[in-house]
């Protein structure tokens, strides 16, 4: 007898878990990659209509989830191409941003100023201390402590990683002759002594800020929720730009032609004057019609895309910069092609 | 019903005298500690446990022979390093405890355990949202989990102890060897096996299938000693009244195991409830309620916590305190709950 009741109240439990389960009017999305837009993905998903899931994997890993099919759309800072899901979907730029380089220097009461060469060197390990005549050359008048640089990179394959070097490799070819890569171990020409992994941009930004003379790399949203100071970087007209948003959507409102498959090729060596050059675009990596995944969520990730790319105004407050002009006419021609 | 026996201490009863001796020792580094932090260049809490573990070690060492009556020095020698030991314990415990319970309390808010976060993006003011979603689904995943791996646990345990087939030896080392497995294995496991090769998708119930992989080893072994301490008398004497194994083991075995099969499962929940890397793999997380685990994603309490720090505002930061309270006070809850119902089962008899 009592068995059978334990069996009774043991159905009805179940039978009560499932009839409670919400009926699907909106769609439940996952999705993985780029720490550089977690912020930003993260704030206008809840205004997307949709239940979206996102995971700061880091770009490398959000594209081989797409490419595996075990995601309905990745983030990817990087345009590379999927070798299982070959030509079968896109690349849409959704937001642009600046990568910040932001260090820990107590002694620094003002923002520091670097240029590509210097950075590339810092990057290198070929300047090694904070009071070195080169970065002295760009700052009079700040006196910077003799202590050893600390450099903070991101350990796994990386988007943010991948552009920066990009950057440096087009600015200064002579200080960082190696073309670019997202794996910052294989991208620096020689690692610097004593240089720190961090797994994703929100750790980097930690580590930074709780490791005293240490320099790193990452995108503008963190570094400001940090509170940490970011350098100023020399453009090629020869300005130093603080990264803002609004300075580096001068500099990408320069590109508008989009790739579906390999993304906005951005010239980083353009003068653009009050533009800010280390900037990068993320993109939505989505099923292209006919796609890895038919059927699946497609409506709905086309739905996320566009919110992400035109509806969602969350971006500029925390460092994100829109994507405007003819690559916005771009970039939503791409979306019409997702299915 | 049997005599009440006077149990006699075979140790002395201890004077106030004796107890301070014994005590002081643990207080004097303290005080050594508190000074040598005040008036050299030692300073900071880092200054300030250096020198108190230096000093209590030293005076552990020197307290005995100072005390004058030598027989009483081994005595005294053991006593103070059990006081000692016992306060740093203690001392870990409580700093544990602090840590986690005053940031917590400080952002909890009642409306967090009754929202989820469908509506929460970065930095959101506490009063919006909560985690509701978390809490339900850790609740969901790991009892789907322990339904998976207990049945599996326990008989795994009689087949070593009941059965004693010719595969004990085997089945003894593959518990062993599994017990190993690290916890974001079994998740790639259940990632590589079931979710790439499109199986199933990211749901509630992979999650508990990797969750499952790591509760069997313990409750197989914590099921298969407690099983073993029932006495072979009662199995003698149910086989001698006419019963089967089965009867046997049904009926007589597991009734009287039942206290510590309680412990074995109980013990299997703790060691998964805080898993958090092989759900980032096979349960993915989400932002609503989701109470059906078979399909769509699923978030849990360690996923909540980590995704929430990995935002790094401050109200993000003061939301996953939040939930690593809940957490610990679930798996608290939890120990209570095992430890009364092995408790009233004892009472009755």
């Amino acid at each position: 007898m009592r068995l059978r009741h334990s069996l009774i109240t043991i159905a009805a439990a179940m039978g009560l878990i499932f009839s409670s389960t919400t009926a699907a009017s909106a769609a439940d999305l996952t999705g993985s990659g780029s720490s550089f837009a977690f912020k930003y993905i993260t704030a206008c998903k809840a205004s997307s209509g949709h239940n979206v899931t996102y995971s700061s994997t880091g770009s490398g890993t959000g594209r081989n989830n797409f490419n595996d099919g075990v995601t309905d759309f990745g983030a990817s800072d990087a345009a590379s191409a999927l070798s299982k899901a070959t030509g079968k979907y896109l690349y849409i730029p959704v937001v642009g941003g600046p990568i910040s380089v932001l260090y820990n220097v107590p002694e620094a009461k003002t923002q520091l100023k670097l240029d590509a060469p210097t950075l590339a060197k810092i990057l290198r390990g070929s300047i090694d201390r904070w009071n070195d005549g080169a970065i002295g050359a760009l700052n009079p008048g700040v006196t910077l402590p003799k202590k050893p640089i600390i450099v903070v990179y991101r350990s796994a394959s990386s988007g943010t990683t991948e552009n920066m070097t990009d950057y440096l490799n087009k600015v200064a070819p002579k200080e960082w002759p190696k073309v670019k890569n997202g794996t910052f171990t294989s991208a620096t020409p020689s690692m610097p002594r004593g240089a720190k992994g961090a797994a994703n941009s929100q750790v980097l930004v930690s580590t930074v800020r709780s490791t005293k003379y240490s320099i790193g790399y990452a995108d503008l949203s963190d570094a400001i929720s940090s509170k940490m100071p970011f350098a100023s970087m020399k453009n090629e007209n020869g300005e130093f730009i603080s990264p803002t948003p609004e300075a580096a959507a001068k500099f990408l409102g320069d590109f508008d032609k989009a790739d579906p498959l390999t993304g906005v090729a951005i010239d980083f060596t353009k003068k653009v004057a009050g533009g800010y050059n280390m900037s990068l675009f993320t993109y939505a990596i989505a099923p292209k019609a006919g796609g890895v995944k038919p059927g699946t969520n497609a409506p709905a990730v086309k739905e996320l895309v566009d919110h992400l790319l035109t509806k969602c105004k969350d971006g500029t407050a925390l460092g994100y910069s829109p994507i405007s002009g003819s690559l916005l006419t771009a970039a939503k021609a791409l979306v019409d092609q997702i299915g | 019903m049997i005599d009440k026996v006077e149990i006699q201490k075979p140790w002395r009863e201890q004077s106030p005298k004796r107890v301070a001796t014994a005590i002081s020792p643990a207080l004097i580094p303290i005080l050594v500690a508190s000074i040598l932090v005040k008036t050299t260049g030692l300073d900071g809490k880092l200054g300030f446990v250096f020198s108190w573990v230096l000093a209590s070690t030293v005076t552990i060492v020197i307290w005995p022979v100072v005390i004058k009556k030598r027989a009483s020095r081994g005595d005294l020698f053991m006593q103070t390093s059990v006081v000692f030991a016992g306060g740093i314990f203690l001392g870990a415990v409580a700093w544990l405890f602090q840590s986690v319970l005053a940031p917590g309390l400080r952002a909890f808010r009642f409306s967090l355990l009754v929202k989820d976060a469908a509506t929460v993006g970065v930095d959101t003011p506490l009063d919006q949202g909560g985690l509701l979603h978390a809490i339900l689904g850790s609740l969901v995943i790991v009892g789907l989990a322990t339904l998976i791996s207990v049945p599996f646990g326990i008989l795994a345990a009689l087949y070593i102890t009941e059965v004693r087939g010719r595969l004990v030896p085997f089945t003894r080392f593959f518990i062993q060897a599994m017990s190993g497995v690290p916890s974001i294995v079994a998740g790639l496991f259940i990632y590589a096996a079931l979710i790439v090769s499109k199986v199933l998708p990211f749901t509630g119930l992979t999650g508990s299938l990797a969750l499952a992989i790591l509760m069997l080893p313990t409750v197989a072994r914590t099921a298969e000693e407690v099983i073993r301490l029932v006495p072979d008398e009662l199995r003698y004497a149910a086989l001698a009244l006419g019963g089967t194994q089965m009867r046997t083991v049904l009926q007589v075995v597991l009734p009287s195991a039942r206290t510590g099969l309680i412990t074995a499962t109980i013990l299997g929940i703790a060691r998964v409830a805080g898993e958090t890397a092989p759900l980032l793999l096979t349960a993915f997380g989400s932002n609503t309620t989701n109470l059906n685990p078979f399909s769509g994603t699923m978030a849990t309490l360690p996923w909540y916590i980590f995704t929430q720090m990995t935002l790094g505002t401050e109200n993000d930061v003061a939301r996953a305190w939040v939930a690593a309270l809940v957490l610990m006070v679930i798996v608290a809850m939890f120990f209570v709950l095992a430890r009364t119902l092995g408790k009233s089962k004892m009472a009755r008899r």
